[in-house]
């Protein structure tokens, strides 16, 4: 069979396209973590928060407890389960903060120019300089751990990742001629900011929150860690490993290195999947798709 | 947002992986433990030894004022620099220490004869002026000393003589006498003090004692040196270590690292997690102490108004749990809230009345049925503690599941270092919290030092305990001379505090200390905090 040269360059194109391994092992993953967090009450062999301390830190494998026990007992498996939960919905909280303060604020000093873009900008500059980690452990300071005072210190750290980028967008498309003839057609200003402007940032925003919610859920991890996250007894990957810097030290490292390794496994698929949507994107505005 | 979080994250992951399987060597296979033997004697030393470096695990102390001695981090280290009038000896007796006997002419008087020939490091002697001067400068409220607690029924105290104080109280006090060890009777001198003013304890200012070792240099942030002296009055008791260097290192893996590189040659309070690591390296030793962890019930109005409600959590605890997998076998279970190691008199009488209290153990049968018959038991109840105390943390967990799965609801209320000292201070941190999980210790072997603090109006007694028959028994051992009659006092209104269920005692735990192997003397005891302890130590 010969194949003509549209239909060489058809199956090339779908080649290139087509979704590395890597990305659909980190799909996958994502995939798994999420709904084993959303089944947890289903799946999970033991409650989360029961503890038996005679049957304190047992190692993987052990009869009834697959993945251990911590130093009060509690199933590790039962708890990475569980912490799957808070630990993933934190950062989409992050991410989802982070990014309705950010688009509003991009669109709105790309849309405004002028001083209000440079103050909006400068704005950014100052709270892009302050480490999100330690924002987020000032708010707790002040308001006490729990979760909704990090969400917030660190959605506000993020803020002007997303503003950034959006702002850069917005720019950008708002040079282009058919935004020019909207406004000559007689549009408001908001009208085509939402309705055609907003559209064609959102893909590149997509891709930046991937990104964005990895590193949310490092942050989180280290705050529940250091105690300001979680409050106990609840289960979250962070705070079982800061709850397990003992038993390391004590040679039973298991019930850290668990939730630990799913913390890793969790940050590297979200970056690799962020990745390959800003890749995708960038090739299909090149190709002008 | 940069790539090397992804690089940082494994770099911690492969970091724990390499320090579990250097732990892995000398560590047991499971949570628990074999339960360690308290030592109650050790080689005494041979040789002199240059210098000990010995770590402060609670971290500089912010002063070395010896007024200001009531933490551990100043008390380990002033407790081998300033002495009392008396020390606490091996089995927690007084002995003399400044001053060589002590008359008690009538309830309400001391007279107390110093020791002629006793100097301060440089060569001054000893004054009952500087005597009289140390303790009425605790007694001033600007100083801040928590140790002024002793003198509520001071009524004052002079020279009387070349080498002779008397010391007079507004009315008998049996606990009085317990303090001439403690820092509240360490003798500072007076002409060095006034001069130091403010600066008196601090790096800049320094302090003039008469211990085994003399302040050397205090390089802040680093180390405090202490050097031995050798005019010391105690020519018996003469130091082995020259000089004795304090580090301050915090984090309970470092100072396994240290303690195992040899880095740093001994510690009290080594974390528990490294006792088996230590064990096999030098000397990890326990000793009975005079300590006690419990809960205590700190509002009385609400779910715990009901006894029911405070019986059902007293049979929630898991004590075999916790001394087995939290404490790992150095603690022992208490049916009293004052550990039978501090009963300094009347052993035998407090034996009798300990052995009918309660057996500690865990019954959630007995506690399931206690809160179905109580509505208040189901109501919420909320539990403070330290997360600053990992042991607490545990305990605190398996209570909060227990009271779950006995039907009653223990919401946790984890507090910082800081937070949860305000809890004893300020009456507005105890609001809205009904439990409060603790661990404390007695300086020195007098039951009535704890049980005086439920006493009805007392500045500890949070939850507002108030039982007639309680205090009348406190009050009647406060001025029984008679250790007998004291014991018997002491151990009713014990039983009054165990039926009502007010305080809630866990365990008590063992003291520990290590030292390398090329170190002997030292025995663990609680009294480390306030005795010369480094006096002991030395080569083998």
């Amino acid at each position: 069979m010969t194949l003509t040269i549209p239909a060489l360059r058809a199956r090339s194109a779908r080649r290139r396209r087509r979704r590395p391994l890597i990305v659909s092992l980190a799909v996958a993953f994502l995939v798994l973590i999420a709904v084993t967090g959303l089944l947890a009450p289903v799946l999970a062999p033991h409650s989360p928060d029961a503890t038996s301390l005679l049957n304190s830190l047992l190692p993987p494998g052990t009869e009834g407890y697959w993945l251990g026990t911590d130093s009060t007992g509690r199933d590790v498996l039962s708890r990475i389960m569980y912490g799957a939960r808070l630990s993933l919905l934190a950062p989409l909280g992050v991410v989802l903060l982070s990014g309705v303060l950010g688009i509003t604020i991009g669109l709105l000093a790309a849309r405004a120019g002028g001083w209000a873009d440079a103050v909006i900008s400068r704005g950014m500059d100052i709270v892009f300089a302050f480490p999100s980690l330690l924002l987020a452990m000032l708010v707790v300071a002040v308001f006490g751990p729990g979760l909704t005072a990090p969400i917030c210190a660190l959605a506000v750290s993020y803020t002007p990742f997303v503003g950034r980028v959006v702002r850069s967008v917005a720019l950008q498309e708002g040079a282009r001629p058919y935004m020019e003839s909207y406004r000559v057609m007689g549009f408001g200003e908001l009208w085509v900011t939402l309705r055609h402007l907003l559209p064609n940032v959102m893909p590149v925003l997509i891709a930046q929150s991937a990104l964005a919610f990895g590193y949310a859920l490092v942050d989180l991890a280290s705050l529940s860690y250091l105690g300001l996250g979680v409050r106990p007894p609840d289960a979250d990957w962070g705070s079982m490993i800061s709850q397990a810097r003992s038993a390391i030290l004590q040679g039973e490292p298991w019930s850290g290195l668990l939730p630990g390794l799913v913390v890793l496994l969790t940050v590297v698929s979200v970056n690799v999947l962020g990745e390959h949507l800003g890749g995708s994107i960038g090739r299909k505005q090149s190709e002008g798709v | 947002m940069t790539r090397p979080r992804f690089a940082a994250l494994a770099a911690v992951l492969v970091g724990a992986c390499t320090l579990a399987a250097c732990a892995n060597s000398g560590g047991p296979a499971t949570g628990q433990a074999a339960a360690p033997t308290v030592t109650t004697s050790v080689p005494a030393p041979t040789e002199d030894v240059d210098t000990v470096t010995w770590n402060v695990p609670a971290g500089e102390p912010p002063t070395l004022d010896p007024a200001l001695s009531a933490i551990e981090s100043v008390s380990t280290v002033v407790a081998n620099m300033c002495e009392g009038l008396y020390t606490l000896g091996p089995d927690y007796k007084p002995q003399p220490a400044l001053a060589t006997a002590i008359d008690h002419p009538d309830p309400l008087t001391y007279v107390i004869r110093l020791r002629e020939g006793a100097t301060f490091w440089d060569g001054k002697p000893v004054t009952p002026e500087d005597v009289v001067y140390s303790v009425r400068r605790i007694l001033d409220p600007k100083l801040g000393s928590s140790w002024i607690g002793w003198a509520a029924n001071l009524d004052g105290i002079e020279v009387t003589g070349r080498d002779e104080i008397t010391l007079k109280l507004k009315k008998p006090d049996v606990v009085v006498p317990n303090f001439f060890a403690m820092p509240a009777f360490f003798v500072v001198q007076k002409a060095f003090a006034e001069a130091a003013g403010k600066d008196f304890g601090t790096a800049a200012g320094g302090v003039m004692c008469t211990g085994p070792y003399k302040l050397g240099d205090w390089t802040q942030g680093q180390d405090i040196t202490l050097a031995r002296n050798d005019a010391w009055w105690n020519t018996a008791a003469k130091p082995k270590v020259k000089d004795l260097r304090f580090t301050f290192i915090s984090d309970p893996s470092a100072q396994t690292a240290a303690l195992n590189s040899g880095d740093v040659d001994g510690q009290f309070g080594v974390p528990r997690a490294a006792h088996d690591q230590l064990a096999g390296k030098g000397h990890m030793l326990f000793g009975e102490s005079l300590s006690t962890t419990f809960i205590s019930v700190i509002n009385q109005q609400g779910a715990l108004s009901d006894p029911a409600a405070r019986q059902a959590l007293q049979y929630l605890i898991d004590y075999k749990g916790i001394i087995a997998s939290v404490y790992r076998g150095t603690a022992q279970p208490l049916r009293a809230l004052v550990p039978p190691s501090a009963w300094g008199y009347g052993t035998d009488v407090f034996q009798a009345e300990y052995d009918k209290l309660p057996e500690p153990v865990q019954d959630l049968g007995k506690a399931k049925t206690l809160v179905s018959g109580s509505a208040k038991a189901k109501e919420k109840i909320v539990l403070a503690y330290t997360t600053a105390i990992e042991e607490d943390t545990k305990i605190a967990t398996a209570l909060a599941d227990a009271a779950t799965q006995a039907g009653m609801n223990i919401e946790l209320k984890p507090l910082t270092a800081e937070q949860f000292g305000a809890v004893f201070s300020a009456p507005q941190a105890r609001a809205g919290l009904d439990l409060l999980l603790a661990s404390g210790y007695l300086d020195f072997p007098e039951p009535l030092a704890y049980y005086q603090f439920f006493t009805t109006g007392n500045f500890y007694n949070f939850g507002g305990y108030k039982n007639a028959d309680y205090d009348a028994a406190i009050a009647t051992a406060m001025v029984a001379d008679d250790p007998a009659a004291r014991a018997r006092e002491v151990a009713k209104a014990q039983a009054i505090m165990a039926k009502d269920v007010v305080n809630i005692p866990i365990a008590t735990q063992y003291v520990n200390v290590y030292y390398g192997p090329g170190l002997t003397g030292l025995v663990p005891r609680q009294s480390y905090l306030n005795t010369p302890w480094a006096a002991a130590l030395g080569g083998k």
